[in-house]
This record gives C-alpha cells, sequence and structure tokens, in this order.
C-alpha cells in the first residue's frame, strides 16, 4: 500500500480541524436560534422585535444575494426591485383575488422570478461594473414604471388588508415567519455552497473564460442563482407588504434595499452561507439603533465606513477573517 | 479514447476582419500538430474556434466521427476536447487540488476524482503542492497545474497556447516530458500553438504554419522550420511577395 504523501497529510490534518470548528459553529447556531425564540416570546419591546425582524429579513435578502453575488462574484444591485415587484404582487393578487396577503407568497416569488428571467438574459453577457450598473438602472425603470401605472395606484400606493391581530401578536408573528425563512434559506444556500451548482458558479467567480471551457454553462447557472436570488427577494417583499399593509414606490423601491444588502454582504462575508447571517444581523442592528438614537444621516455615514474599512483592510468579511485565522484555504 | 482531428475550409470573420481565410488540416490521433506563425496569424483564433470559444463563420470541424464546429465550449469538454491557455487560467484563490476537483466533481468530494487528481499532480511534480493556493505558486507550476486540470477531464484533445512561454527551462522540459508521455500512452492529440520553434520541433510530430489567417505550410517539423516562405512570414514578408 503506498504510504500517502505529505500534502493528502495535510488535507485530511485540515478536513479535521474544519470539521470540529464547523460542530461548534453548529452548536452556537443552535444557541443562538434558541435565545431569538426566547426574545421573541418573552419581549416586550415592540421596537426591539421590530428591528430583530427587519435584520432577519436582511438576512434572507443577503443570503439570497449572496448565491450569485458571493459565489458568483456578480455585484447585483437590483434586489431593491424584485423585492419590490414581490410586494406590489402581493398588493395587486391579494386585492384581486381577495386573499389574505400572506397567501400570496408564492406568487410574488414567480413574478420577481419571471422578471429576473427577463432581465438576466440579456443583461447577465455584462461583467463586473457593467452588470452592476445595469441591475441598479432597470430598478429605477420598474420604480418608474411602478408610478406611472393604474394598477398600481401610481405614487399613492396600494393598501393591504392588515391581519386581524394586535400589534404585538403581529410583530411576533412576522419575527417568527422572518426567522424560519432566514434559516431556511441560510440553510438552502450552505447547501448549494456545497453542490456542483456552487462549486460552478465558485468557478465563474475565480475565471468566466475558463469556466466555460471546463464544462461549466455560465449564463445558465448565472440565470438561475439570478432568478433563486429574485425569487427569494420577491417573497421576502411579499412577507414586507404584508407587514406594513402599505406600500408606495419610493420606499418600496428604494435604493437602500439594495446597497443595505451589498454592505451587510462586504461586512460579513459574501463568499460562505454564514458571512450573510453575520452581515446582515450587524449592519441592521447598527443602522437601526443609529437610525433611533441619532439622525438617519448617521446611520448612512456609518454603514459607508463600514463599507470603507471592510472593502480595505478585512475583504473576505468577518466570515473570511475567521476563516484566514483558522488556515482554511478553500473558498467554500 | 484517440480520435483524428480533420478541419475543412474553416474561416472565420469578426464584423469586417477576417482572421482565419480556408483553413484546413488533419493530425492523425496520439499526435501532436505543432502550430508556428507571426503573431496576429490567428493561432490563438484557431484554439478559440476549436474548443467553441468562437463559432467558424464557415467550414467543418472534426473529432473522430463527431462534428464539433458549432459546438458551444462547455459542450465541447464532453466531446473530449480540453485546452490550456497563453496565461495560465487556474482558480487563483482554490488549492490545486480544488482546481482540478473542480472540473469533474465541484469542490469537497472525495473518492476517485479525489485520487485521479492526486495522481495527475504527482504526475506533472505538484504532488506537495496539491494543498497549495494557486495564486501562490510560481507562474510555471500554473501552467503545470492547468496542465493537469485539463488532463483531467479524460480528454482526447488537447489544445495548448503558448504552454512554453515564460517558465523555468526545468519546468518547460517535465512539461513537454508529459506531453508526450500522455500522447504515446493514452492516444491524446494535441495541437500546441507555441513561438518557441526549437522546442516544438523537438516535441511536434507535424507542424502547421499560420501567416495571415491562411495555412502557408505543413509537413515534418524540421522541413516546415526551415521553409523560405515560413522564415519570411516570420521577418515580416508580405505573403504575396513570398
Amino acid at each position: 500500500m503506498p504510504l500517502p504523501t505529505a500534502s493528502r497529510w495535510s488535507r485530511s490534518g485540515l478536513l479535521a480541524r474544519r470539521r470540529v470548528v464547523e460542530r461548534a459553529g453548529w452548536a452556537s447556531l443552535v444557541v443562538v436560534v434558541g435565545l431569538l425564540v426566547a426574545f421573541g416570546l418573552t419581549t416586550g419591546q415592540l421596537g426591539t422585535l421590530r428591528i430583530a425582524t427587519t435584520a432577519l429579513m436582511y438576512v434572507v435578502l443577503t443570503e439570497a444575494w449572496s448565491v450569485l453575488g458571493g459565489y458568483g462574484g456578480y455585484l447585483n444591485f437590483g434586489m431593491a426591485m424584485f423585492f419590490g415587484v414581490g410586494a406590489y404582487t402581493t398588493a395587486i393578487v391579494a386585492k384581486e383575488a381577495s386573499i389574505p396577503p400572506l397567501e400570496t407568497v408564492v406568487a410574488a416569488g414567480v413574478v420577481a422570478g419571471l422578471l429576473a428571467v427577463a432581465v438576466g438574459l440579456p443583461s447577465l453577457r455584462l461583467r463586473g461594473a457593467y452588470f452592476a450598473i445595469v441591475t441598479f438602472v432597470l430598478t429605477l425603470a420598474v420604480q418608474q414604471l411602478v408610478m406611472v401605472l393604474g394598477i398600481t395606484n401610481g405614487s399613492l400606493g396600494l393598501y393591504l388588508q392588515p391581519l386581524a391581530l394586535s400589534a404585538r401578536a403581529a410583530d411576533q408573528l412576522y419575527f417568527f415567519i422572518f426567522l424560519g425563512f432566514a434559516l431556511l434559506v441560510a440553510l438552502g444556500v450552505r447547501q448549494i455552497g456545497r453542490s456542483r451548482f456552487g462549486a460552478a458558479l465558485v468557478a465563474i467567480r475565480e475565471d468566466e473564460d475558463a469556466a466555460e471551457v471546463l464544462g461549466v454553462p455560465t449564463t445558465r447557472v448565472k440565470l438561475i442563482a439570478f432568478v433563486v436570488a429574485a425569487v427569494l427577494a420577491g417573497m421576502v417583499g411579499c412577507l414586507y407588504a404584508a407587514q406594513l399593509y402599505y406600500i408606495e414606490p419610493v420606499g418600496t423601491f428604494q435604493f437602500s434595499v439594495s446597497l443595505n444588502v451589498v454592505v451587510a454582504a462586504i461586512v460579513g462575508g459574501a463568499q460562505s452561507w454564514v458571512g450573510p447571517l453575520l452581515g446582515a444581523s450587524a449592519t441592521q442592528v447598527l443602522s437601526q439603533e443609529l437610525l433611533t438614537h441619532t439622525q438617519g444621516v448617521d446611520g448612512t455615514l456609518a454603514l459607508g465606513g463600514l463599507l470603507v474599512i471592510f472593502a480595505r483592510f478585512v475583504p473576505g468579511g468577518i466570515a473570511g477573517f475567521f476563516r484566514r485565522r483558522r488556515g482554511t484555504k478553500v473558498s467554500l | 479514447m484517440t480520435a483524428h482531428l480533420k478541419l475543412q475550409g474553416v474561416w472565420k470573420r469578426f464584423g469586417g476582419a477576417t482572421i482565419l481565410q480556408d483553413v484546413s488540416f488533419e493530425v492523425a490521433a496520439g499526435r501532436v500538430l505543432g502550430v508556428i506563425g507571426p503573431n496576429g496569424s490567428g493561432k490563438t483564433t484557431m484554439i478559440n474556434v476549436l474548443n467553441g470559444v468562437h463559432r467558424p463563420t464557415k467550414g467543418t470541424i472534426t473529432l473522430g466521427d463527431d462534428r464539433i464546429d458549432g459546438g458551444s465550449a462547455h459542450k465541447l469538454i464532453r466531446a473530449g476536447i480540453s485546452r490550456t491557455f497563453q496565461n495560465p487560467r487556474v482558480f487563483q484563490s482554490l488549492t490545486l487540488l480544488d482546481n482540478l476537483l473542480m472540473v469533474t466533481e465541484g469542490m469537497g468530494r472525495s473518492g476517485a476524482s479525489t485520487q485521479r487528481a492526486h495522481e495527475l499532480l504527482d504526475f506533472v511534480g505538484l504532488g506537495e503542492l496539491a494543498t497549495a493556493v494557486a495564486s501562490e505558486v510560481s507562474g510555471g507550476q500554473k501552467k503545470l497545474a492547468e496542465f493537469a486540470r485539463a488532463l483531467m477531464t479524460s480528454p482526447r484533445l488537447v489544445l495548448m497556447d503558448e504552454p512554453f512561454a515564460g517558465i523555468h527551462p526545468n519546468i518547460k522540459e517535465d512539461l513537454m516530458a508529459r506531453i508526450r508521455e500522455t500522447c504515446d500512452r493514452d492516444g491524446i492529440t494535441y495541437v500546441v500553438v507555441s513561438h518557441e520553434v526549437s522546442e516544438l520541433v523537438d516535441l511536434s510530430d507535424e507542424f502547421l504554419c499560420l501567416a495571415e489567417g491562411k495555412v502557408l505550410a505543413t509537413g515534418d517539423p524540421r522541413e516546415v522550420s526551415a521553409d523560405p516562405t515560413v522564415i519570411e512570414a516570420y521577418l515580416g514578408t508580405a505573403l504575396g511577395a513570398a
């Protein structure tokens, strides 16, 4: 039996160390989820509960974004577009079909996904900053369209039927919906990272031309990732609209939704499923606290400062920093 | 496993520019075709047409019994076509091992693919660097890793664009030996584009010289490299005057 080479030993040592860290990570996740459940059931501060709900909403959006943006390396500034389309789909379908807004969640995801196919087919031929600019401009275009269409009630916006619950019960319900959704999406993104699809996205991020000649159908893979992000953003938009029960174009399609997602991904680290959990939680709690205790501009400044610091000094985000510290060299 | 490569009347135009003009040649299975020609003669375009990065404007290309012209790059790898690039295009933030595994299994998989990846890295002399991140190895080692990655797909035809450019002479020698070995042992057909004519003469079974997108000469490597029209093409004399 041939002796293993040094490289094989070092890889097995690396894998053993990764397993230990992974188990510690799972234990931490279980504890955090347990604490969040206890918090949701017992807290008397509705403001804090709403901040936590918003943070969980951004966890879902950032996890969704990370599929193409983190694994695939495509900077997508269009999350607000899909989020807004999902919200408007909910408002329109719920009104037209006379059903509770929460029952339109699938329709919201489907419509956002179809829009992603239509937008993605031409725009995913572009790379780098060009793709980022197109997704940004398309968001503005869709927002303008919503402002002039009759079905969306223009700039006046649309009202939805609120849940027949007390404010506290409704806030608790949406907190637990977003908590469950965030967990499901995070675990789904983790599975994507371990799949051949995830590997194909990493290959695209590393070198798209090389990936193509090595057998990766790059256009198809990018489009699927883009659609996955859009469907999830559309579903989040549905929950957002149902929670607020009033939506209008400026607030729903605001660029800060896309920007917050990108900042969260960069701060947390977009190249793993853990990064968006950390980044979205940290940036949202920080910005919501600043918004509460100072004027809004300070929150934006703080996020901008964080973005610059992490992009310059911690390019892999919080998750990437710890991964490098423990010597893991692979990206997934 | 082995396959005969045949191009018939292949043209490639980009808008008004004609890059390849009526290119026809054949390479028998398990042979090395060395391709030379001055800058701008269409060598890299020919490689790109052969592996589906560009579709030929006109003409047919067959590998064995399979028509491969018009196939997209990601599909042609399943037809047994693999390639390397002029500047090695390894996945920089991944380990050399993951670079190879990425091709067949995705990352983090074990079993037969991992064993084959280790064997190929050993074969090109990079076994000890399997867990090294690609960005941290030398340019020559990247070329070797890229070659191993090309072999990972069990190809019938390997296209190599300037494999010897800018690498240490010892690595160059190793690479040539490995190309020859896989050619003779596994019957892999090679099309190797290089400006380093003396090395290519030693490696190749046949030569093809391109100039201004046309086939200027084909045949025995020593005869083609000594052909006055080929030398004139390299020195910049107009093709029509040759």
